[in-house]
């Protein structure tokens, strides 16, 4: 990372800055999105890093909801439109207010459906992310998923072909200052934004800002854009990403296999033949009082 | 099972001594009453440690003498894996005692929190209940 040695600074200097996003261009007329940035400087840690290395296994369990919103339905939540309420009327969660059991339920993970993206990014597990000079690559212990995201100046064009759509999407990034910022496009409506059941449609568009506050965290600030569900964008909560050391993953394998040196994220893989076929109809079936 | 079958698994757990807690995990509440644990005990006739929920079923006895056939969800494999179990840990056979929070449905099944072994060791999670 030496071509980033000038963007080496101590945390402490991260105290002293704050971002303003601008977000315009989101289809609605008359919308300007403000976000102030509240990362706070690390108090951990004076070791010095780069903030354009993210480089690294992350864990999400600490820090913001797994929802796009703090609480679903909180005042962060936008309007539905007619079809956003029909449709996510018709997807029938297990968890938060509407939770029913799942084997009662539609939720598309329950039998092993991708998570997609954003919901990908919500789960409390660890993630890893992989830094090239073009390509950010972001694999996903829960259900061993991953997802590209080109940094090569490209751009996401909003027309894509809406065959080829996808559960993760079409993603560029750019930076702005020490802000990698993430636009996507060309998303698979099939997915839920989350695991409250929050609908979307291919027209969805999602920004991410993706900043290293600290040594030891990333900051996710999104914008959810999808003028066919909601009237209005969708600023998510702030969610964090913690820094896993390198040691600890390594400790992870040795302690659990006769590895040495391993480094990586688990295979905490969905796989039909032991959720749908045996999860689903000895535990989850007969814990919502079904017998098959 | 019918309903006669459901009103003798609540009177077998009921004959068996309860230990009921309040707890404060989420996440599978609308399957499992998670305000309630019950401590059960019974035979193994099979663990499944696998992605992304560990599965335990086994067979409790009554004092009446009927067999209720108990299925238990735990912890991915990452989680115990931490902790050091393995797909050896518990076998067919075993003499265990569960801790777990029922279906609200009233049928036998749960999410455990512990599982004590025939040798004494204790294979807990924490809330955990995170899992889907």
């Amino acid at each position: 990372m030496n071509r980033h040695v000038t963007y080496l600074m101590i945390p402490m200097v991260l105290g002293l800055v704050s971002s303003t996003v601008a977000s315009a261009n989101h289809g609605f007329a008359g919308t300007v999105i403000e976000i102030r940035s509240t990362a706070q400087a690390a108090s951990s840690s004076n070791v010095a890093f780069d903030p354009r290395d993210f480089n690294g296994i992350w864990d999400r369990s600490r820090g913001g909801s797994r929802g796009v919103s703090r609480m679903p339905g909180d005042e962060a939540t936008p309007p539905f439109t007619a079809k956003g309420k029909e449709t996510f009327d018709a997807y029938k969660p297990s968890y938060g207010p509407r939770a029913i059991p799942p084997a009662l339920g539609n939720d598309p993970t329950g039998e092993c459906n991708p998570a997609g993206i954003p919901r990908a990014l919500l789960y409390p597990r660890p993630a890893q992310f992989i830094m090239t000079p073009d390509l950010f690559v972001q694999v996903f212990s829960w259900t061993r998923a991953f997802r590209e995201i080109w940094t090569d100046g490209r751009r996401i064009s909003p027309d894509f072909n809406p065959d080829l759509r996808r559960w993760y999407g079409y993603s560029a990034g750019r930076w702005e200052g020490n802000t990698l910022v993430v636009e996507s496009a060309g998303f698979d409506s099939r997915a839920w934004l989350d695991q409250f059941g929050y609908p979307l449609s291919e027209q969805m568009r999602l920004e991410e800002r993706y900043t290293r506050v600290s040594r030891d965290k990333i900051e996710l600030r999104m914008i959810i854009t999808d003028p066919v569900m909601y009237t209005r964008p969708w600023i998510a909560e702030a969610k964090t990403f913690t820094l896993v050391p390198k040691e600890e993953v390594i400790g992870w394998y040795e302690k659990m296999t006769d590895l040495k040196g391993w480094y990586g994220v688990m295979e905490e893989l969905c796989a039909p033949v032991d959720e749908v076929d045996n999860f689903n109809r000895r535990v989850r079936d007969p814990a919502a009082g079904i017998v098959r | 099972m019918n309903r006669n079958t459901m009103i003798a698994v609540w009177s077998l757990v009921c004959a068996g001594g309860i230990s009921v807690q309040v707890s404060a995990h989420h996440g599978t509440r609308a399957s499992y009453d998670l305000d309630t644990r019950i401590t059960l005990k019974g035979t193994v006739t099979e663990w499944r440690m696998v992605n992304p929920h560990t599965q335990l079923y086994f067979d409790v006895k009554g004092d009446n003498g009927e067999i209720v056939h108990w299925s238990g969800e735990m912890s991915s494999v990452f989680q115990l894996s931490k902790a050091g179990w393995n797909r050896n840990s518990i076998k067919p056979g075993d003499e265990v005692t569960v801790v777990l929070s029922p279906s609200r449905a009233g049928l036998p099944a749960g999410v455990m929190y512990s599982v004590t072994l025939p040798d004494g060791r204790k294979m807990e999670t924490d809330d955990g209940r995170e899992n889907q």
